[in-house]
């Protein structure tokens, strides 16, 4: 029997439809699509607004066209943080995208090069996620990592934010030291070469369990792999994981802790999406829509 | 106009759309309270009937309780180019109520060039939102317009009588359109649109 996937950390707008089909096929129901950077820097908000405006309309069109839930989350991530051509605008863009439907969090905030530009807009961005009552999703730094871990929790604990509603991602064997206990949702990427791969993972649960941990495949596009939580699952079972800790560790966890956010619950996840487009009213579907209707080309 | 009473709105609703309103005073205001209308007042639809909109009657039964909150919403606090501008940033639940306000907010010529951009949409809904079930396009567009708007609802599927006013446009131009498209269908061996004999009967 296949577990249902929450997949809490994708980069869909660089992936292709044939990774949806794969992702869908291997039990993947929700993917959850952080704003970040894209890999160059933008030079001016109207390139934040449209990317925005993409991942709440056009991908989440196109996610549903494969059968899959696509929720969001919304933040200034911490590369551009520090770039102030963009930096204040973008930040009084956020109260509007994150009153939006499907999205269940702000995020990725986080740290990268941990600059004191990167505090202020941390800071501010976990003022915005009590305002609008949501989750976060925090990002941490590759270089530096136990460091950055170790201000993200600080940050966190002097605005006096509660840890159980935090998702500190990226995290490694050394970083689960630092956050065992915390009560945070302690995020693992599995990446290849950078952060963590699915045999390190599965010696990583072995030892610490199942309990407030996440894996995500963070899937963009650098050498990443969509699949890489289904292929950890895979492992698990041959490790002899039961299926309770599986299904907690890739559905369970991720679940509960983004229906914190009450945009969302776990009875809509399991609701297959319409791969019809919905009629105006949103009941029922009609004929000749889906990926091969008019296409756009 | 007393969209409450036009669109026959029920008692226990009424109270919902009222205090949506009086929480907005400007335009910044609307941008952060307007993607949770269908979250706080709903998406059930008004009762079936005819509503008079600026460009012509339409289906109030397809409208939903957030869709006459958004029109009540954006005719108080920035009209027409709002409308736009909160279809351009919104998901697809916002756009559908932004697109529902500019049938009524848009003069004719913001209107049309909104219509030429629903043509190419991807988003079935939005479409149907924009040209289904109400009388404005066969009031505004041109034979050209008209024909393309037609033309993609066969091809899509979409049921003829969802379309106001279709038999006074149907014109020789469409005809020939839509029995390319039956032959093209034909020769794949695929359904052929429900509605096309009707409107070549219209013409003959
Ligand atoms: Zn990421």
């Amino acid at each position: 029997m296949l577990t249902p996937i929450f997949e809490p950390h994708t980069h869909m707008v660089s992936r292709v439809t044939d990774d949806y089909e794969r992702m869908a096929a291997a039990g993947i129901r929700v993917v959850l699509e952080p704003a970040f950077w894209l890999g160059q820097p933008r030079t001016n908000v109207g390139s934040f607004i449209d990317y925005f405006d993409t991942l709440i309309g056009w991908e989440r069109y196109r996610a549903a066209q494969f059968g899959i839930h696509h929720v969001c989350t919304f933040a200034l991530n911490p590369r551009e943080a520090n770039d102030q051509r963009v930096r204040e605008e973008v930040l009084q863009l956020l109260p509007r995208y994150l009153e939006k439907g499907g999205v269940v969090g702000v995020g990725e905030l986080g740290l990268d090069e941990m600059t004191p530009t990167e505090d202020r807009v941390f800071e501010a961005q976990v003022e915005l996620a009590r305002q609008h009552r949501l989750p976060l999703l925090v990002h941490t730094p590759h270089r530096n990592k136990k460091q950055g871990f170790l201000r993200c929790l600080d940050l966190l604990r002097a605005a006096n934010f509660p840890l159980e509603r935090v998702l500190l991602d990226h995290g490694n064997e050394e970083t689960i030291e630092l956050t065992m206990g915390t009560g945070v949702l302690q995020g693992f990427s599995i990446y290849p070469n950078t952060k963590m791969d699915p045999p390190r993972m599965v010696a990583l649960l072995k030892k610490y369990g199942v309990e407030r941990i996440s894996i995500n495949s963070a899937c963009d596009w650098g050498i990443s792999d969509p699949l890489s939580v289904p292929k950890t699952v895979t492992l698990m079972q041959a490790a002899g994981f039961s299926a309770e800790a599986i299904h907690q560790l890739v559905w369970r966890n991720p679940v509960d802790f983004f229906a914190q956010s009450g945009r969302c619950s776990e009875t809509e996840w399991l609701t297959p999406t319409e791969k019809a487009p919905l009629s105006a009213t949103g009941t029922t579907v009609v004929r000749g829509g889906g990926p091969d209707s008019e296409g756009c080309c | 106009m007393d969209w409450v009473q036009a669109f026959a709105i029920a008692a226990p609703d009424i109270a919902a759309l009222r205090a949506e309103v009086a929480a907005v005073q400007n335009s910044a205001a609307l941008d952060v309270r307007f993607p949770g209308l269908p979250r706080r007042v709903g998406r059930s639809c008004a009762p079936a009937g005819e509503v008079r909109l600026q460009h012509g009657s339409a289906d109030r039964g397809r409208w939903r309780l957030c869709d006459v909150a958004a029109l009540m919403l954006i005719e108080k606090c920035g009209g027409a180019a709002k409308a736009q501008a909160l279809y351009d940033h919104g998901d697809r639940d916002e756009r559908l109520m932004a697109a529902r306000a500019l049938l009524h907010l848009a003069d004719a010529a913001m209107l049309r060039s909104f219509l030429s951009m629903l043509q190419t949409s991807n988003d079935q809904a939005l479409f149907e939102a924009g040209f289904l079930d109400a009388a404005h396009p066969a009031a505004l567009l041109d034979d050209a317009a008209w024909n393309r708007f037609l033309l993609k609802a066969a091809f899509i599927g979409l049921p003829l009588e969802r379309i106001y006013g279709w038999e006074a446009r149907a014109n020789a131009t469409l005809v020939q359109m839509l029995l390319d498209l039956k032959a093209e269908r034909m020769a794949a061996g695929r359904d052929v649109w429900a509605g096309t004999e009707r409107v070549v009967a219209a013409v003959r």
